[in-house]
């Protein structure tokens, strides 16, 4: 499969007047042409500013970007200029926020949003683009007379499903989706996850999937990573994943997530509390609330480590493969 | 059998909003149809449905924040509505809610002790030292140090507020606690803690509990009894174990279902999962719209609420051929069933 999106060793801060803070520390991955891939972390674990860096709209907000490398189809997404990056974001790869009722302006109808949107990056008369933004609602199921309405007439599931045609409008090769699902209802969210699925095998994008939600990871994606901490500790396959965690948090996580749905007796959770980010990470970042932390833990990083397409970071999970 | 004296008993309880357009015409909204349930001392019962269902209405006339239309509200056997002042105050005094977001849901200019003796002045206590023994024990019983007291909510992380938005709850020992979605904005590491500390705080306090979530698998954890809503009534209520394992209700299904990890591609297209409207209301079944199971008779004849089981009943005209077509158990019948699948 042919890499698409390629970030290396990605780390930056945000200067705050309390002091730095370390939101990415390393952040490798990569997206393939065509697949579905799941990021999944705790609130604070750098997800979102790791996706809005891939856009780039991570600078608009203070983040500067210490080191690291983002590539997309092989060119560098950094040293892009103005004009370059106004055909990428939007053009090439679109977003889809985390609160549809917000990221759509209040005073103009949702016909009038999608034509600004195929105008800005195509060049189509307003009745071209009418007839395409008509085309894409039909292909996002909704219905024609919803696109003359304001957000405010329509419920959420519908409006996240104007925000998601908004981000297929233009033909992307990779969809940012960030935390999509999180502001609706569980029966909408099946069903949005469904169409989201459906859109990828039709328009063969990319769909980065970014969710604290491990029902919602498990059911759409084709690889998960795990983030913690301003880091990727594990990368597997969903199965893989799912059926054979080996990071001790990732095998927490997926305890606590429950995904049988069966609790009767106490729930699992973790211990402690993720780090402050305004330390400067020594260590791996889980050792002090690791259950199998070792002196090395606290002291030096882990370094990736893969074995069949299945990568972690973690110095316990090291010492056990040579073992065997 | 002696008479079990419940916590709260909601009776059949009906709730409609007028409209009054510009020209004077008036439109009845209704919001709450006939919903009843009780929840004995002690214990939880769960609430479930989707946003739109009528779920916060709900809340709302269990805390008496909305008179019911039709029906009544009772609090340990009193009628919150037909008593006088001083057992209207003693109510207040014994529930106390817990909201959804702990980030609106506490003031950022007060501290932590400020926000927690609030309760404590305004039910008269004025003895200070009493104050400062309740207010240390209380942050212990939700498992926060007791200096965290002068310090401001915007240093805390979100499962930490939530932990104080349950401290000002509890510090009156309420005898009744609404629990709005209290998890779903916790990330999962912290959401099961939390719920350990309600369940644990049920368990030595006897509190009944009425929570409101639509996460099935909080729901399953903290709950004795289960009632599922759509579109303003009750379509299914049983015990946890019925509900959750035994459910009858093609909506139940779909929630439960919705909820449990399994692989898309598995699952078949479903009917679009848009509420009816409230200002045009259908003849039939509300869930007519959606539903795998529907047949003719549930476009024109509103089903009726049957009891199947012990305490468990469903308002589908096909309750039963439902368990059928799961095959998990048979039921005894009288007779043909009228309708097939």
């Amino acid at each position: 499969m042919n890499r698409l999106l390629w970030v290396e060793d990605l780390s930056g801060h945000i200067d705050t007047p309390k002091g730095r803070l370390h939101i990415l520390n390393g952040v490798s991955f990569c997206v393939h042409e065509n697949e579905c891939f799941g990021i999944i972390g705790e609130s604070g674990s750098g997800k979102t500013m790791t996706a809005l860096s891939v856009l780039r709209y991570a600078e608009r907000l203070g983040f500067q970007i210490d080191a690291g490398a983002i590539v997309f189809e092989g060119e560098d997404v950094l040293g892009f200029n103005k004009r370059r990056l106004l055909h990428y974001n939007g053009g090439r790869v679109a977003v889809i926020p985390q609160d549809p009722m917000t990221s759509l302006d209040p005073l103009f109808t949702a016909e009038s949003q999608l034509v600004e949107t195929l105008r800005t990056h195509k060049k189509l008369t307003v009745k071209q683009a009418k007839a395409q933004a008509y085309a894409i609602a039909e292909k996002m199921r909704i219905a024609p007379e919803k696109l003359k309405c304001y957000p405010f007439q329509l419920s959420g599931g519908m409006l996240q499903r104007i925000v998601g045609a908004a981000a297929i409008a233009c033909h992307p090769k990779m969809i940012i989706a960030d935390e999509p699902t999180t502001a609706l209802d569980v029966t909408v969210q099946l069903q949005y996850l469904k169409l989201l699925r459906d859109i990828q095998d039709e328009y063969g994008a990319a769909i980065v999937f970014i969710s604290h939600d491990m029902h919602a990871v498990s059911m759409i994606c084709d690889r998960i990573a795990v983030m913690y901490a301003g880091r990727i500790v594990e990368c597997a396959s969903k199965n893989g994943l799912l059926r054979n965690p080996r990071h001790p948090y990732t095998r927490a996580l997926i305890r606590s997530a429950n995904l049988s749905g069966e609790v009767r007796g106490k729930y699992d959770t973790i211990d402690g509390v993720p780090p402050d980010p305004l330390a400067k990470p020594v260590g791996c970042s889980f050792a002090d609330r690791c259950p199998h932390s070792m002196p090395r833990c606290f002291a030096e990083t882990p370094p990736k480590t893969t074995r069949d397409d299945h990568e972690v970071c973690c110095w316990a999970c090291q010492k056990d493969e040579s073992k065997t | 059998m002696n008479k079990e004296i419940h916590a709260l008993e909601i009776d059949h309880v009906s709730k409609t909003y007028r409209n009054r357009t510009l020209l004077g015409k008036t439109s009845a909204v209704k919001i709450i149809d006939d919903v009843s349930f009780a929840i004995p001392q002690g214990k939880t019962l769960g609430l479930v449905g989707e946003s739109g269902s009528g779920k916060s209405t709900v809340t709302r006339l269990a805390l008496r924040q909305e008179k019911p239309t039709d029906g009544s509200v009772r609090f340990f056997g009193t009628d919150i509505w037909r008593c006088d002042k001083e057992r209207v105050r003693d109510f207040r005094r014994s529930v106390r809610m817990v909201f959804q977001d702990p980030y609106s849901s506490l003031d950022p200019r007060m501290k932590v002790r400020a926000i927690l003796s609030e309760p404590l002045i305004v039910a008269g206590m004025d003895d200070k030292d009493e104050i400062e023994r309740r207010l240390r024990r209380t942050m212990t019983k939700v498992g926060l140090a007791s200096d965290y007291l002068e310090r401001f909510p915007r240093e805390f992380s979100g499962g930490q507020r939530q932990r104080i938005a349950i401290a000002r709850s509890l510090i009156l020992s309420p005898r009744l606690l609404v629990l709005d979605e209290p998890v779903s904005s916790l990330d999962v590491s912290v959401r099961g803690r939390i719920l350990n500390l309600l369940k644990d705080y049920q368990r030595t306090n006897n509190t009944a509990y009425l929570f409101i979530s639509h996460d099935m698998a909080s729901i399953g954890f903290l709950s004795d009894c289960i009632a599922v809503m759509y579109f303003g009534s009750i379509v299914e209520i049983g015990s946890a174990d019925d509900v959750l394992q035994n459910f009858r209700h093609p909506y139940t299904e779909m929630l439960i279902h919705s909820s449990v990890a399994a692989s898309l591609s598995d699952r078949d297209a479903e009917p679009p999962a848009e509420l009816p409207s409230h200002l045009n209301p259908p003849a039939g079944c509300a869930f007519y719209g959606r539903c795998a199971y529907r047949k003719d008779v549930c476009s024109h004849t509103p089903p009726r609420p049957a009891e199947i089981g012990d305490g468990h009943f469903v308002s589908c005209h096909f309750a039963e051929a439902l368990a059928a077509v799961r095959g998990k158990e048979t039921i005894r019948r009288d007779g043909e069933p009228e309708y097939a699948l």
